[in-house]
């Protein structure tokens, strides 16, 4: 891994972010806690609703939001990627960023099942309507999951960081 | 598809607004890492500290004390790598540093050597470098 | 000035805050703050797209619960905010940034607090959802807003 981080490090994709960091670094930061906010937002939203809050609203209506949840989550897709590039071994040398991976792939993996398996069955729950269990269980383990994403990011600087860590 | 064009006219001018032309803290973009400074100096207070640890010197130059702040990691990373008592006021340290880009008595710490020859380095630059560590 | 700061970061919150070596402290604290941001941001950002048009199916009247969820959000931040800003008061005290994104929180609120009077107060439910030009500014004002106050906190790290 460490062998990965160094030669990341110099590639020119790399040596670019780290030639610009001094706006490129605040710019990102800020756009990525706009997209959680987004991302949570909306996301969070649904998620109430797939555990049976909002009743009176069908499923189907609070899914056409959700295209606004994956421009949260893409923004911070590409400016996450931005620092793992600019600076890889802060990242990789550190437990807490791979719980943070974990829960990235808990709660994608979440929202994939919820789209393959069970989204045909959101048609057939209209306003007023209470939502089925394995509904119950997909919201709740989204809501824990991007949560758990978000505390494990802002946790990166104090569990797990190394003494040379630019956070 | 107005309000979306005025809507990005705000957000833009909001943030240039609000955007100095000068960052200043988050380690490369605070200090150069690419250059390297040196002194010697009494340590006059360790903080440990959120968000980031700091020592305090009086460095002896050009026949007068200057006061300088050197600039670690968060006191957790400090706690975990057991280097939070390694550190007594009035003992003498050799320090080499990432100076501040704005010229003031600022450096991002990168050794520290005690008074019986130990170096500890507080930052690294290529992981792969087992000297770097 | 410098003298009451400089007492406040003294204090035994400001000191805890700094120096204490527990995650809950600084780490947990700074946390919830992010939290409190999702909370506030997040819930108002969904109002001002339904406003500006996105997810046109749920009627305005369901996303009255928001300005709730906002509420707790805020009590999150303004707490959490209050003791970051003890354990730094020397600094931040001083900092403009810091009186600029409290300025656009205010503003942000102020807008906020509008859209609820003109959307929720009295509310017709045969009123429909159309939405009046001057409504759909105040959406666009206010995530504007909030992007500024998210962009000024973040500042805080970097300007002094």
């Amino acid at each position: 891994m460490t062998a990965f981080a160094s030669w990341l490090h110099h590639t020119p994709l790399s040596l670019v972010f780290q030639a610009q960091v001094r706006w490129l670094w605040p710019l990102c930061e800020t756009l990525h806690f706009a997209g959680l906010a987004l991302l949570l937002g909306v996301a969070g939203m649904f998620d109430l609703r797939l555990l049976g809050f909002m009743k009176r609203v069908s499923i189907a209506a609070v899914q056409e939001f959700m295209p606004w949840a994956l421009v949260g989550f893409v923004v911070n897709l590409t400016t996450g990627l931005i620092f793992l590039i600019s600076e890889p071994a802060q990242y990789f040398s550190n437990p807490t960023w791979w719980v943070k991976v974990a829960f990235l792939i808990v709660s994608g993996l979440n929202a994939l099942i919820f789209q393959l398996a069970f989204s045909r069955r959101v048609n057939a729950i209209g306003p007023g309507e209470d939502t089925p269990v394995s509904f119950k269980i997909i919201g709740a383990v989204s809501l824990a999951g991007w949560l758990g994403v978000l505390w494990a990011g802002r946790m990166l600087p104090f569990i797990g960081a190394s003494v040379g860590a630019g956070l | 598809m107005r309000f979306r064009a005025f809507a990005l006219f705000l957000i833009v001018g909001l943030f240039i607004a609000i955007t100095p032309a000068i960052a200043h803290h988050a380690l490369q973009a605070e200090f150069d890492t690419a250059k390297r400074g040196e002194f010697t100096g009494v340590l006059t207070k360790f903080a440990l500290i959120n968000p980031h640890v700091r020592w305090y010197f009086d460095v002896a130059k050009n026949g007068g004390i200057e006061k300088w702040e050197l600039i670690g990691a968060g006191p957790q990373a400090l706690r975990e790598n057991g280097m939070t008592r390694m550190f007594k006021a009035g003992e003498t340290l050799k320090a080499t540093y990432a100076p501040a880009r704005d010229g003031s008595n600022t450096g991002r710490v990168v050794t520290f050597t005690f008074s019986d020859g130990r170096v500890i380095t507080l930052y690294h630059e290529d992981p792969n470098n087992p000297n770097d560590r | 000035m410098q003298d009451f700061l400089q007492r406040l970061q003294d204090s035994n919150v400001g000191y805890w805050v700094s120096t204490a070596p527990t995650l809950w402290a600084y780490p947990t604290i700074l946390t919830l703050h992010t939290i409190g941001l999702a909370m506030v941001v997040g819930p108002n950002a969904v109002l001002d797209l339904r406003l500006l048009g996105a997810g046109s199916r749920v009627p305005i009247a369901e996303l009255r619960p928001v300005f709730r969820i906002m509420a707790v959000g805020f009590l999150i931040n303004a707490s959490t905010g209050i003791a970051l800003f003890i354990s730094e008061a020397t600094e931040k005290g001083v900092a403009w940034i810091f009186y600029v994104k409290l300025t656009i929180i205010a503003a942000a609120l102020i807008v906020a607090a509008r859209l609820r009077r003109q959307l929720f107060a009295g509310q017709d439910a045969t009123r429909g959802d159309a939405v009046s030009v001057g409504v759909k500014l105040l959406a666009t004002v206010s995530l504007a807003l909030w992007l500024g106050a998210i962009t000024a906190g973040r500042l805080m790290a970097y300007v002094k």
